[in-house]
């Protein structure tokens, strides 16, 4: 493998999916987070994902398992990712969080390596721009849950090189993946698009014309949508999928993008979905 | 019956549709795989068993027949360890 020790910044949902799918595929992965309790939360997830994985793969075993789990470093020292050859960048999804820390990774990293920034609506452009190496910084956007999903939105900057679309694709080769590749601008194709339509459901169910359960049932059975909008909502997390509204309403200055007052009282409420247990459905575990 | 009514009271308020018994979730499209590593957290958290490596596989997990019949023999299987224990401990 071309790629063979890889930098994760941010223990979240995305993060913690990056770090397992890449160790499940043989990376060396070092995951870093300012928060300890974010890096403990992250262990216990992937270490109950990686034993699940026998639910799929008969073949799996416990060595196997304690073996992937091995080879991912968890620390709140930056000073660890001076020697990946690739990091891929999963923080919260907010310019002011952001931008402080793709120049500080550009200090630490090696001079070669490439940033991918995992985000879901910041223009990677303006990302680039607050690093020496804007040809080196590709957007690679993920989709939850992470080791499942063998596409990745791919988003290409007008500064990014040819040889770092190449070292992207690459590596989401050796990660078990395809990447379709798009261009840069807020949102991209997935959450310019997804984002309208989950907030306009959240807006049915403000206005009492269904419950979120019919409204998912419509798309369902109706569309024939694996999943309707809030059960998507619920799993991408309604506090990202409130900065990420926040986040195209500031890009193109478009009411359209507005929150309904309902996501927002649910963010308020500490309603976030999946991982908090409950948003417009219940979760257990 | 009574672990019956905790499974479907769990699939009810997880799975945006009506669903049978036997209807495999999974075939069906209607749950990603986190819904399974859930499913899982779910039935060890709420009948305090540990599924095993062995026990962890799909088709114990597909719908809430199967789901029921492997809870309910998980726990009969608790149960007669907890008889034996309890019979060597007043020896």
């Amino acid at each position: 493998m071309k790629y063979q020790k890889i930098g994760v910044v941010g223990a979240g949902v995305m993060g913690g999916g990056v770090a397992e799918n890449l160790a499940a595929t043989g990376h060396q992965v070092i995951v870093v987070d300012i928060a300890p309790e974010a890096l403990r939360a992250a262990r216990i997830q992937i270490d109950r994902n990686l034993r699940c994985m026998a639910l799929w793969d008969s073949a799996s075993s416990a060595a196997d398992h304690a073996a992937m789990l091995g080879r991912i470093g968890f620390t709140t020292d930056y000073g660890q990712l001076s020697t990946v050859d690739f990091l891929i960048e999963n923080s919260t999804e907010r310019w002011s969080v952001k931008r402080e820390i793709f120049p500080r990774l550009d200090l630490i990293c090696h001079p070669e390596c490439v940033f991918a920034a995992n985000t879901s609506a910041i223009a990677i452009t303006r990302l680039a721009g607050t690093t020496t190496r804007p040809d080196k910084v590709v957007g690679m956007h993920f989709m939850n849950p992470v080791p499942r999903k063998k596409l990745v939105e791919v988003v290409r900057t007008p500064l990014c090189s040819e040889a770092t679309l190449l070292a992207a694709k690459e590596l989401l080769a050796q990660m078990g993946k395809e990447a379709i590749l798009v261009n840069d601008m807020a949102g991209f194709v997935s959450n310019r698009v997804l984002m309208l339509t989950i907030n306009e459901a959240i807006g049915v169910v403000q206005d009492k014309v269904a419950t979120a359960k019919e409204v998912d049932e419509i798309f369902v059975k109706c569309a024939g949508h694996k999943m309707g909008p809030l059960a998507t909502a619920d799993l991408i997390g309604l506090d990202t999928i409130l900065l990420t509204l926040n986040v195209l309403y500031e890009s193109f200055g478009h009411s359209k993008y507005l929150p309904a007052g309902l996501l927002t009282q649910m963010v308020d409420a500490g309603l976030l979905g999946r991982k908090s247990g409950r948003g417009f459905f219940e979760y257990a575990g | 019956m009574w672990a019956k009514k905790r499974i479907k009271d769990y699939f009810s308020g997880t799975v945006a549709v009506t669903l049978a018994d036997d209807a495999d979730i999974f075939d069906l499209g209607l749950v990603d795989s986190l819904f399974a590593v859930q499913l899982v957290m779910f039935v060890e958290n709420e009948f305090s068993i540990v599924a095993e490596r062995e026990d962890l596989n799909i088709r114990n997990f597909c719908s809430i027949a199967a789901l029921t019949e492997f809870v309910e023999a998980k726990l009969a299987q608790r149960g007669r360890a907890g008889m034996v224990n309890g019979l060597a401990a007043e020896r």
